[in-house]
Protein backbone atom coordinates (compact mmCIF):
# COMPACT_ATOMS: atom_id res chain seq x y z
CA UNK A 1 0.00 0.00 0.00
CA UNK A 2 3.18 2.77 1.11
CA UNK A 3 4.00 1.48 -2.40
CA UNK A 4 1.45 2.20 -4.03
CA UNK A 5 0.79 5.82 -2.62
CA UNK A 6 4.49 6.66 -3.57
CA UNK A 7 4.13 6.00 -6.76
CA UNK A 8 0.73 7.24 -7.31
CA UNK A 9 1.49 11.10 -7.40
CA UNK A 10 4.02 10.05 -10.71
CA UNK A 11 1.19 8.12 -12.47
CA UNK A 12 -1.64 10.60 -11.72
CA UNK A 13 0.82 13.46 -12.97
CA UNK A 14 0.67 11.57 -16.20
CA UNK A 15 -3.28 11.06 -15.82
CA UNK A 16 -3.43 14.82 -15.82
CA UNK A 17 -1.40 14.87 -19.38
CA UNK A 18 -3.87 12.38 -21.00
CA UNK A 19 -6.78 14.14 -19.62
CA UNK A 20 -5.46 17.32 -21.45
CA UNK A 21 -4.74 15.28 -24.58
CA UNK A 22 -8.26 13.68 -24.52
CA UNK A 23 -10.45 16.77 -23.56
CA UNK A 24 -8.65 19.15 -26.38
CA UNK A 25 -8.85 16.63 -28.66
CA UNK A 26 -12.54 16.28 -28.25
CA UNK A 27 -13.28 19.80 -28.37
CA UNK A 28 -10.76 20.50 -31.51
CA UNK A 29 -11.67 17.05 -33.40
CA UNK A 30 -15.22 17.92 -33.63
CA UNK A 31 -16.28 20.91 -34.62
CA UNK A 32 -13.38 20.22 -37.34
CA UNK A 33 -14.63 16.69 -38.19
CA UNK A 34 -18.05 18.36 -38.44
CA UNK A 35 -16.84 21.33 -40.30
CA UNK A 36 -15.83 18.57 -42.96
CA UNK A 37 -18.93 16.22 -42.86
CA UNK A 38 -21.15 19.43 -43.45
CA UNK A 39 -18.55 20.17 -46.27
CA UNK A 40 -18.91 17.00 -47.78
CA UNK A 41 -22.19 16.14 -47.14
CA UNK A 42 -23.44 19.57 -49.26
CA UNK A 43 -20.50 20.59 -51.73
CA UNK A 44 -20.22 17.93 -54.20
CA UNK A 45 -16.63 19.38 -55.89
CA UNK A 46 -14.93 18.92 -52.41
CA UNK A 47 -16.10 15.47 -51.90
CA UNK A 48 -12.44 13.75 -53.73
CA UNK A 49 -10.63 15.76 -51.73
CA UNK A 50 -12.13 14.91 -48.52
CA UNK A 51 -12.45 10.83 -49.30
CA UNK A 52 -8.49 11.37 -50.28
CA UNK A 53 -8.18 12.84 -46.50
CA UNK A 54 -10.15 10.57 -45.08
CA UNK A 55 -8.79 7.39 -46.93
CA UNK A 56 -5.27 8.51 -45.80
CA UNK A 57 -5.92 9.50 -42.20
CA UNK A 58 -8.07 6.20 -41.61
CA UNK A 59 -6.14 3.65 -43.56
CA UNK A 60 -2.81 4.37 -41.61
CA UNK A 61 -2.19 3.74 -38.27
CA UNK A 62 -1.94 6.64 -35.51
CA UNK A 63 0.97 5.86 -34.60
CA UNK A 64 2.47 5.98 -37.75
CA UNK A 65 0.69 9.92 -37.72
CA UNK A 66 2.33 10.85 -34.61
CA UNK A 67 5.62 9.75 -35.82
CA UNK A 68 5.27 11.79 -39.24
CA UNK A 69 4.01 15.22 -37.15
CA UNK A 70 7.14 14.81 -34.82
CA UNK A 71 9.67 13.57 -36.98
CA UNK A 72 9.13 13.59 -40.17
CA UNK A 73 7.76 17.10 -40.42
CA UNK A 74 10.40 18.66 -38.45
CA UNK A 75 12.60 16.86 -41.48
CA UNK A 76 11.08 18.61 -44.08
CA UNK A 77 10.49 22.03 -42.73
CA UNK A 78 13.21 22.67 -40.15
CA UNK A 79 11.33 23.67 -36.98
CA UNK A 80 11.17 22.59 -33.23
CA UNK A 81 7.94 20.47 -33.01
CA UNK A 82 6.86 20.76 -29.31
CA UNK A 83 6.31 16.87 -28.53
CA UNK A 84 2.15 18.04 -26.89
CA UNK A 85 1.37 20.34 -29.38
CA UNK A 86 2.83 17.19 -32.23
CA UNK A 87 0.75 14.86 -30.15
CA UNK A 88 -2.69 17.17 -29.86
CA UNK A 89 -3.00 18.13 -34.10
CA UNK A 90 -2.15 14.46 -34.59
CA UNK A 91 -4.99 13.30 -32.60
CA UNK A 92 -7.17 16.13 -33.50
CA UNK A 93 -6.27 15.26 -37.48
CA UNK A 94 -6.74 11.48 -36.66
CA UNK A 95 -10.11 12.03 -34.49
CA UNK A 96 -11.77 14.77 -36.98
CA UNK A 97 -11.55 12.10 -40.20
CA UNK A 98 -13.14 9.80 -37.93
CA UNK A 99 -15.73 11.73 -36.91
CA UNK A 100 -16.28 13.56 -40.43
CA UNK A 101 -17.02 9.60 -41.68
CA UNK A 102 -19.49 9.83 -38.83
CA UNK A 103 -21.17 13.22 -39.32
CA UNK A 104 -21.49 12.60 -43.14
CA UNK A 105 -23.52 9.08 -42.30
CA UNK A 106 -25.62 10.61 -39.64
CA UNK A 107 -26.14 13.32 -42.07
CA UNK A 108 -26.88 11.17 -45.13
CA UNK A 109 -30.01 9.20 -43.36
CA UNK A 110 -31.81 12.19 -42.79
CA UNK A 111 -34.79 12.53 -45.34
CA UNK A 112 -34.90 14.99 -47.59
CA UNK A 113 -37.89 15.85 -46.76
CA UNK A 114 -36.79 17.85 -43.55
CA UNK A 115 -34.77 20.08 -45.83
CA UNK A 116 -38.27 20.51 -47.87
CA UNK A 117 -40.36 21.09 -44.68
CA UNK A 118 -37.83 23.49 -43.44
CA UNK A 119 -38.18 25.84 -46.90
CA UNK A 120 -41.79 25.74 -47.16
CA UNK A 121 -42.14 26.94 -43.16
CA UNK A 122 -39.81 29.88 -45.13
CA UNK A 123 -36.87 29.09 -42.75
CA UNK A 124 -33.46 30.65 -43.49
CA UNK A 125 -30.63 28.03 -44.43
CA UNK A 126 -29.08 28.41 -41.52
CA UNK A 127 -32.35 27.87 -39.57
CA UNK A 128 -32.42 24.42 -40.96
CA UNK A 129 -28.89 23.20 -40.23
CA UNK A 130 -28.94 24.53 -36.79
CA UNK A 131 -32.51 23.96 -35.96
CA UNK A 132 -33.33 20.60 -38.39
CA UNK A 133 -30.84 18.76 -39.29
CA UNK A 134 -27.83 19.15 -37.16
CA UNK A 135 -29.63 17.91 -34.13
CA UNK A 136 -31.34 15.11 -35.89
CA UNK A 137 -27.73 14.41 -36.90
CA UNK A 138 -26.00 14.15 -33.24
CA UNK A 139 -29.29 11.98 -32.51
CA UNK A 140 -28.02 9.61 -35.25
CA UNK A 141 -24.79 9.71 -34.94
CA UNK A 142 -24.65 9.59 -30.60
CA UNK A 143 -23.73 6.22 -30.27
CA UNK A 144 -20.54 5.93 -32.96
CA UNK A 145 -19.55 9.21 -31.21
CA UNK A 146 -19.65 8.36 -27.70
CA UNK A 147 -17.37 4.53 -29.30
CA UNK A 148 -14.79 7.06 -30.35
CA UNK A 149 -14.62 8.72 -27.13
CA UNK A 150 -13.93 5.74 -25.52
CA UNK A 151 -11.09 4.75 -28.00
CA UNK A 152 -9.44 7.88 -27.44
CA UNK A 153 -9.32 7.19 -23.56
CA UNK A 154 -7.16 4.26 -24.53
CA UNK A 155 -5.86 6.04 -27.79
CA UNK A 156 -3.99 8.98 -25.55
CA UNK A 157 -1.63 6.48 -24.41
CA UNK A 158 -0.12 6.09 -27.66
CA UNK A 159 1.58 9.70 -26.64
CA UNK A 160 4.33 7.67 -24.72
CA UNK A 161 5.98 7.23 -28.64
CA UNK A 162 6.68 10.46 -28.71
CA UNK A 163 8.26 10.29 -25.21
CA UNK A 164 5.25 12.68 -24.11
CA UNK A 165 4.81 11.92 -20.18
CA UNK A 166 1.09 10.56 -20.49
CA UNK A 167 0.09 7.87 -17.56
CA UNK A 168 1.21 4.60 -19.35
CA UNK A 169 4.81 6.05 -20.04
CA UNK A 170 4.84 7.48 -16.50
CA UNK A 171 3.77 3.52 -15.59
CA UNK A 172 6.24 1.57 -17.48
CA UNK A 173 9.22 4.22 -16.78
CA UNK A 174 8.63 3.09 -12.84
CA UNK A 175 8.32 -0.54 -13.32
CA UNK A 176 11.45 -0.20 -15.60
CA UNK A 177 12.71 1.04 -12.59
CA UNK A 178 11.44 -0.60 -9.36
CA UNK A 179 11.29 -3.91 -11.66
CA UNK A 180 7.41 -4.12 -9.98
CA UNK A 181 4.18 -4.55 -12.12
CA UNK A 182 1.85 -2.24 -9.88
CA UNK A 183 2.56 0.88 -11.62
CA UNK A 184 0.46 -0.93 -14.87
CA UNK A 185 -2.08 -2.03 -12.83
CA UNK A 186 -2.57 1.28 -11.12
CA UNK A 187 -2.42 2.51 -15.02
CA UNK A 188 -4.51 0.40 -15.86
CA UNK A 189 -7.29 0.88 -12.97
CA UNK A 190 -7.22 4.99 -13.97
CA UNK A 191 -7.66 3.98 -17.69
CA UNK A 192 -11.17 1.87 -16.41
CA UNK A 193 -12.20 4.58 -14.31
CA UNK A 194 -11.82 7.24 -17.06
CA UNK A 195 -13.32 5.18 -19.73
CA UNK A 196 -16.50 4.30 -17.28
CA UNK A 197 -16.67 7.71 -16.97
CA UNK A 198 -17.54 8.35 -20.70
CA UNK A 199 -19.84 5.48 -20.90
CA UNK A 200 -22.04 7.29 -18.09
CA UNK A 201 -21.76 10.70 -19.84
CA UNK A 202 -22.53 8.61 -22.75
CA UNK A 203 -25.67 6.80 -21.14
CA UNK A 204 -26.77 9.98 -19.75
CA UNK A 205 -26.90 11.69 -23.41
CA UNK A 206 -28.50 8.57 -24.41
CA UNK A 207 -31.31 8.74 -22.58
CA UNK A 208 -31.91 12.48 -22.45
CA UNK A 209 -31.36 12.96 -26.59
CA UNK A 210 -32.49 9.16 -27.98
CA UNK A 211 -35.89 9.54 -25.78
CA UNK A 212 -37.61 10.65 -29.15
CA UNK A 213 -36.68 7.12 -31.09
CA UNK B 1 -54.34 33.87 -55.41
CA UNK B 2 -51.95 32.03 -57.57
CA UNK B 3 -51.47 32.81 -61.46
CA UNK B 4 -49.31 29.82 -63.02
CA UNK B 5 -48.89 30.28 -66.73
CA UNK B 6 -46.77 28.35 -69.37
CA UNK B 7 -45.16 26.26 -66.54
CA UNK B 8 -42.78 23.65 -68.05
CA UNK B 9 -40.35 21.46 -66.36
CA UNK B 10 -37.64 18.67 -67.57
CA UNK B 11 -35.74 16.41 -65.70
CA UNK B 12 -33.12 14.16 -66.84
CA UNK B 13 -34.38 15.76 -70.60
CA UNK B 14 -37.56 14.31 -70.10
CA UNK B 15 -40.47 17.09 -70.01
CA UNK B 16 -42.55 16.36 -66.80
CA UNK B 17 -44.87 19.31 -66.82
CA UNK B 18 -45.98 20.81 -70.39
CA UNK B 19 -47.14 24.68 -70.52
CA UNK B 20 -49.45 24.12 -67.55
CA UNK B 21 -51.71 27.22 -66.76
CA UNK B 22 -54.13 28.04 -64.29
CA UNK B 23 -55.19 30.43 -61.75
CA UNK B 24 -56.13 29.70 -58.08
CA UNK B 25 -59.20 31.92 -56.92
CA UNK B 26 -59.74 33.12 -52.82
CA UNK B 27 -61.78 30.68 -51.26
CA UNK B 28 -61.97 27.81 -53.67
CA UNK B 29 -61.10 24.03 -53.10
CA UNK B 30 -59.19 22.58 -55.63
CA UNK B 31 -58.50 18.92 -56.48
CA UNK B 32 -55.25 18.53 -58.67
CA UNK B 33 -55.88 14.47 -59.82
CA UNK B 34 -53.92 12.76 -61.99
CA UNK B 35 -52.57 8.64 -62.02
CA UNK B 36 -48.91 8.18 -60.60
CA UNK B 37 -46.21 10.13 -63.19
CA UNK B 38 -48.63 12.27 -64.37
CA UNK B 39 -46.78 15.30 -62.80
CA UNK B 40 -49.05 16.03 -59.75
CA UNK B 41 -45.85 15.76 -57.25
CA UNK B 42 -43.90 18.02 -59.57
CA UNK B 43 -46.58 20.35 -59.44
CA UNK B 44 -47.30 20.65 -55.90
CA UNK B 45 -43.40 21.02 -55.76
CA UNK B 46 -43.17 23.94 -57.90
CA UNK B 47 -46.20 25.40 -56.25
CA UNK B 48 -44.59 25.06 -52.78
CA UNK B 49 -41.60 26.83 -53.67
CA UNK B 50 -39.25 24.55 -53.69
CA UNK B 51 -38.54 23.56 -57.22
CA UNK B 52 -37.91 26.54 -60.08
CA UNK B 53 -39.96 25.87 -63.29
CA UNK B 54 -37.36 25.79 -66.87
CA UNK B 55 -40.19 28.22 -68.18
CA UNK B 56 -43.10 30.25 -67.40
CA UNK B 57 -44.71 32.51 -64.64
CA UNK B 58 -45.97 31.64 -61.02
CA UNK B 59 -47.13 34.87 -59.20
CA UNK B 60 -48.63 34.57 -55.99
CA UNK B 61 -50.92 37.85 -54.72
CA UNK B 62 -49.52 39.13 -58.37
CA UNK B 63 -45.74 38.84 -57.02
CA UNK B 64 -43.59 36.95 -58.90
CA UNK B 65 -42.76 33.63 -56.51
CA UNK B 66 -39.04 33.32 -57.21
CA UNK B 67 -36.63 35.74 -56.95
CA UNK B 68 -34.45 36.68 -59.98
CA UNK B 69 -32.02 34.27 -59.32
CA UNK B 70 -34.46 31.82 -60.01
CA UNK B 71 -32.79 29.97 -57.43
CA UNK B 72 -34.81 30.22 -54.13
CA UNK B 73 -38.11 28.96 -53.07
CA UNK B 74 -40.40 31.73 -51.94
CA UNK B 75 -40.97 30.27 -48.60
CA UNK B 76 -44.16 32.52 -48.52
CA UNK B 77 -46.40 32.92 -45.64
CA UNK B 78 -49.71 33.07 -47.88
CA UNK B 79 -48.98 28.96 -48.73
CA UNK B 80 -49.12 26.29 -46.48
CA UNK B 81 -47.73 23.09 -47.42
CA UNK B 82 -48.49 19.59 -45.59
CA UNK B 83 -46.78 16.91 -47.47
CA UNK B 84 -48.03 13.53 -48.07
CA UNK B 85 -45.16 11.95 -45.42
CA UNK B 86 -46.13 14.41 -43.02
CA UNK B 87 -42.31 15.50 -42.52
CA UNK B 88 -42.93 16.02 -39.46
CA UNK B 89 -39.41 17.12 -36.97
CA UNK B 90 -38.78 13.89 -35.45
CA UNK B 91 -36.71 15.62 -33.01
CA UNK B 92 -39.01 17.72 -31.60
CA UNK B 93 -42.10 17.98 -29.45
CA UNK B 94 -45.70 18.08 -31.30
CA UNK B 95 -45.65 21.36 -29.69
CA UNK B 96 -42.22 22.65 -30.58
CA UNK B 97 -43.11 21.70 -34.13
CA UNK B 98 -45.37 24.44 -34.38
CA UNK B 99 -43.41 26.49 -32.16
CA UNK B 100 -40.11 26.26 -33.44
CA UNK B 101 -41.20 27.61 -37.01
CA UNK B 102 -43.15 30.27 -36.13
CA UNK B 103 -40.76 31.91 -33.60
CA UNK B 104 -38.30 32.18 -36.00
CA UNK B 105 -40.47 33.20 -38.87
CA UNK B 106 -42.93 35.64 -36.77
CA UNK B 107 -40.43 36.66 -34.09
CA UNK B 108 -42.96 36.59 -31.75
CA UNK B 109 -41.86 36.12 -28.02
CA UNK B 110 -42.11 32.00 -27.58
CA UNK B 111 -44.78 32.32 -24.64
CA UNK B 112 -46.40 34.05 -26.96
CA UNK B 113 -45.71 30.80 -29.56
CA UNK B 114 -46.78 28.27 -27.30
CA UNK B 115 -49.79 29.67 -26.57
CA UNK B 116 -50.75 30.27 -30.06
CA UNK B 117 -49.52 26.63 -31.08
CA UNK B 118 -51.16 24.80 -28.13
CA UNK B 119 -54.99 26.91 -29.02
CA UNK B 120 -54.61 25.43 -32.34
CA UNK B 121 -53.45 21.64 -31.70
CA UNK B 122 -56.25 21.45 -29.09
CA UNK B 123 -58.84 23.04 -31.88
CA UNK B 124 -57.72 20.00 -33.97
CA UNK B 125 -58.28 17.70 -31.28
CA UNK B 126 -54.20 17.43 -30.36
CA UNK B 127 -54.32 19.20 -26.82
CA UNK B 128 -53.45 15.80 -25.07
CA UNK B 129 -50.41 15.45 -27.56
CA UNK B 130 -49.11 18.38 -26.57
CA UNK B 131 -45.67 16.98 -25.07
CA UNK B 132 -45.62 13.58 -27.38
CA UNK B 133 -42.97 13.18 -29.85
CA UNK B 134 -44.67 12.82 -33.27
CA UNK B 135 -43.80 8.87 -33.86
CA UNK B 136 -45.80 8.55 -30.36
CA UNK B 137 -48.87 9.62 -32.42
CA UNK B 138 -51.11 8.12 -34.69
CA UNK B 139 -51.36 8.31 -38.71
CA UNK B 140 -54.11 10.70 -38.37
CA UNK B 141 -52.87 12.59 -35.43
CA UNK B 142 -49.36 12.92 -37.09
CA UNK B 143 -51.52 14.06 -40.39
CA UNK B 144 -53.50 16.94 -38.08
CA UNK B 145 -49.83 17.82 -36.22
CA UNK B 146 -48.72 18.35 -39.89
CA UNK B 147 -51.93 20.69 -41.06
CA UNK B 148 -51.23 22.90 -37.39
CA UNK B 149 -47.64 23.39 -38.43
CA UNK B 150 -48.84 24.69 -42.01
CA UNK B 151 -51.67 26.84 -40.31
CA UNK B 152 -49.57 28.37 -37.88
CA UNK B 153 -47.78 30.49 -39.96
CA UNK B 154 -51.57 31.35 -40.44
CA UNK B 155 -51.46 31.35 -44.45
CA UNK B 156 -54.36 31.87 -47.12
CA UNK B 157 -53.83 28.85 -48.58
CA UNK B 158 -53.50 25.48 -47.65
CA UNK B 159 -51.53 22.87 -50.18
CA UNK B 160 -51.84 19.29 -49.20
CA UNK B 161 -50.46 15.96 -50.90
CA UNK B 162 -52.65 13.32 -50.98
CA UNK B 163 -54.43 13.94 -47.92
CA UNK B 164 -55.77 10.49 -47.26
CA UNK B 165 -53.48 8.15 -48.49
CA UNK B 166 -51.85 7.23 -44.83
CA UNK B 167 -55.60 6.57 -43.00
CA UNK B 168 -58.11 4.48 -43.14
CA UNK B 169 -61.89 5.61 -43.55
CA UNK B 170 -62.71 7.07 -40.48
CA UNK B 171 -59.56 9.15 -40.28
CA UNK B 172 -60.43 10.22 -43.99
CA UNK B 173 -63.87 11.12 -42.68
CA UNK B 174 -62.20 13.27 -39.87
CA UNK B 175 -59.92 14.63 -42.52
CA UNK B 176 -62.70 16.30 -44.59
CA UNK B 177 -64.43 17.63 -41.59
CA UNK B 178 -61.59 19.23 -40.69
CA UNK B 179 -60.77 20.68 -44.31
CA UNK B 180 -64.41 21.58 -44.53
CA UNK B 181 -64.24 23.48 -41.38
CA UNK B 182 -60.99 25.20 -42.39
CA UNK B 183 -62.26 25.97 -45.55
CA UNK B 184 -65.41 27.74 -44.25
CA UNK B 185 -62.97 29.64 -41.94
CA UNK B 186 -61.42 31.42 -45.37
CA UNK B 187 -58.95 29.23 -45.95
CA UNK B 188 -58.35 28.26 -49.73
CA UNK B 189 -57.58 24.60 -50.20
CA UNK B 190 -55.27 22.52 -53.13
CA UNK B 191 -55.38 19.19 -52.83
CA UNK B 192 -53.33 16.45 -54.49
CA UNK B 193 -54.80 13.45 -54.99
CA UNK B 194 -55.22 10.12 -56.69
CA UNK B 195 -58.52 9.30 -54.01
CA UNK B 196 -61.35 9.65 -56.46
CA UNK B 197 -64.53 9.24 -53.51
CA UNK B 198 -62.34 11.73 -51.49
CA UNK B 199 -62.07 14.42 -53.94
CA UNK B 200 -65.59 14.32 -55.12
CA UNK B 201 -66.59 14.77 -51.74
CA UNK B 202 -64.56 17.81 -51.41
CA UNK B 203 -63.42 19.59 -54.59
CA UNK B 204 -65.54 22.38 -56.10
CA UNK B 205 -63.33 22.37 -58.87
CA UNK B 206 -61.02 19.86 -60.41
CA UNK B 207 -57.54 20.47 -62.36
CA UNK B 208 -56.75 16.58 -63.86
CA UNK B 209 -52.91 15.95 -65.00
CA UNK B 210 -52.12 12.86 -67.65
CA UNK B 211 -48.59 12.75 -68.52
CA UNK B 212 -47.83 16.11 -67.91
CA UNK B 213 -49.80 17.97 -69.18
CA UNK B 214 -53.47 19.73 -68.12
CA UNK B 215 -56.42 17.53 -69.46
CA UNK B 216 -59.32 19.05 -67.58
CA UNK B 217 -59.68 22.31 -65.38
CA UNK B 218 -63.11 23.35 -64.95
CA UNK B 219 -66.22 22.31 -62.32
CA UNK B 220 -65.93 19.07 -59.83
CA UNK B 221 -69.90 18.43 -60.53
CA UNK B 222 -69.52 17.97 -64.25
CA UNK B 223 -66.18 15.94 -63.74
CA UNK B 224 -67.54 13.32 -61.95
CA UNK B 225 -70.60 13.26 -63.88
CA UNK B 226 -68.17 11.67 -66.68
CA UNK B 227 -65.94 9.85 -64.85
Amino acid sequence: MAYWLEILPVIANGFKTSLLVYFLTMALAMPLGLAIGLVADMVKPARPIIGVFTWIIRGTPLLLQLYVTMYGIPMLIPMRMDRLVAGVATFVINYAAYFAEIFRSGLAIIPKGQWDAGQVLGLTKTDIILRIILPQMFRNTLLPLINEAITLVKDTSLLAAIAIGEMLRNAKEIVAQDLRVDALVIAGLFYLMFSFAVVLVGKRLEKTYLKQL
Amino acid sequence: MLELRNIRYAYDRQLILKDIGFDVNEGEIIGILGLSGSGKTTLLKILSGLLVPDAGEYRIEGKPAFGKSKKTSVGTKELGVVFQQFNLFPHLTVLDNLVMPMKLRSGKPKSECIQIASRLLEVLGLGDQLTKFPHQCSGGQQQRIAIARALVLDPKILLIDEPTSALDKENTKKVEELLKDLHQRGLTLILITHDLPFAKAMCQRVIELSDGSLVYDGSASEYFSKN
